[in-house]
């Protein structure tokens, strides 16, 4: 295994910046889970960081480099995985093992 | 002296707040972390703390990429935050918290300040049901956040971490002011939110730690290594070293450990 918590890409700030405003701003999270598009535009996104986005994969995103923070953030708040039943959040017993 | 008269720690999952109903056992399980950290209010108010000194972590929440700082000792009047449709409006301590940041720098601490907080889910949810179980009367501790840097590397080693806490103590053992205070530590025990390993709790290394600190063999942790913690699913365990250092490893007892569906919650209590 790898460090998990590593340094943040500086190629994902914009995606970083999108992450913590759903953290951080209900009414964005909100906006973002009806029209994800117009809010990625809002924050000027590169297509790589659209189409991660778009994948709601913690997986790809993971693999990607983006910061674990960021893809909780997108992931379990925004697209509202931390709301869905326990095996649909326990990545580790879909795909963990096999990393 | 400034003395200190309790010391604890906790796990701060955001959950602890938001309390998903997913199933019934982790219902039950929060309970149990309620209830312990209510428990924790309820010592800190009966030994009379006047301070709380919170060890938390950022998430790149209150912290942002404009600055990002390893530690960082809150030295304003007020401190607050929102997480959860819960609001924290809570009284500083400035005057312990300007020594405290003046007495590390004398012991080779380079820690940050600031004035002006917005905290998020590693103090709030811990917090709110500490606050909760103190709750009595007039009594209304200060609080003073400080923030180790756990979750965004490159981040304090844990012998520095562990160094961080005996040089706090010795610090508040040299102040003449007469502040009771109490420890609290935020984070962990074995998670690995955000990533491919969500849903592991590394109970063995849960385990190993807990017995060490029972055992009052806490400094042995300070040994550990950055890969060691994120392998394990312990990043956070940094704020433990520094309380664990404060202490002098003091024995430890374990008001509650849950292994649930994705972190190892745990809320101890140290014998100072």
């Amino acid at each position: 295994m790898v460090i998990l918590y590593g340094y943040p890409d500086p190629k994902y700030l914009k995606l970083y910046k999108l992450g913590r405003a759903i953290h951080l701003d209900p009414q964005l999270r909100e906006r973002f889970r009806k029209d994800p598009e117009s809010v990625m535009n809002e924050f000027g996104l590169s297509e790589e960081e659209k189409e991660l986005v778009r994948s709601a994969d913690p997986v790809k995103m993971f693999k990607a480099g983006i910061s674990p923070y960021t893809i909780f953030f997108i992931c379990w708040e925004g697209y509202g995985l931390m709301h869905k039943p326990v095996e649909e959040q326990m990545l580790y017993k879909k795909v963990g093992e096999s990393l | 002296m400034a003395r200190i008269v309790g010391a604890f720690a906790t796990s701060h999952t955001p959950q602890i707040l938001v309390q998903p109903k997913i199933s019934e056992e982790f219902t039950r399980q929060l309970q149990e972390v309620h209830k312990a950290l209510m428990e924790v209010g309820r010592r800190i108010r009966e030994a009379n703390a006047d301070t709380l000194i919170v060890f938390g972590s950022d998430h790149m929440e209150t912290f942002w990429l404009n600055n990002y700082p390893q530690l960082l000792l809150f030295t304003g009047t007020e401190i607050g935050g929102k997480f959860a449709g819960v609001e924290l409006k809570l009284p500083g301590n400035p005057d312990l918290a300007k020594e405290l940041l003046y007495g590390l720098i004398d012991y080779g601490f380079d820690v940050s300040f600031s004035l002006e907080l917005e905290l998020d889910h590693p103090y709030i949810s811990p917090l709110y049901w500490i606050l909760k179980g103190a709750q009595h009367d007039s009594y209304q501790p200060k609080v003073v956040p400080f923030h180790i840097n756990s979750n965004v590397d490159p981040r304090i080693k844990p012998r520095r971490a562990y160094e961080l806490g005996a040089a706090i103590r010795t610090v508040l053992e040299n102040s003449k002011r007469p502040n009771r205070v109490a420890l609290i530590a935020t984070g962990g025990l074995s998670h690995y939110v955000g990533t491919p390993y969500y849903g592991k709790v590394d109970v063995e290394a849960d385990n190993f730690l807990i017995e060490k600190m029972k055992a009052g063999k806490g400094y042995e942790l300070a040994d550990l290594t950055t890969d060691w913690l994120d392998e394990h699913g312990e990043f956070e365990f940094r704020t433990w070293l520094t309380l664990l250092g404060a202490v002098n490893s003091a024995p430890a007892e374990i008001l509650t450990y849950q292994r649930a569906w994705h972190a190892g919650y745990c809320v101890a209590a140290f014998k100072v």
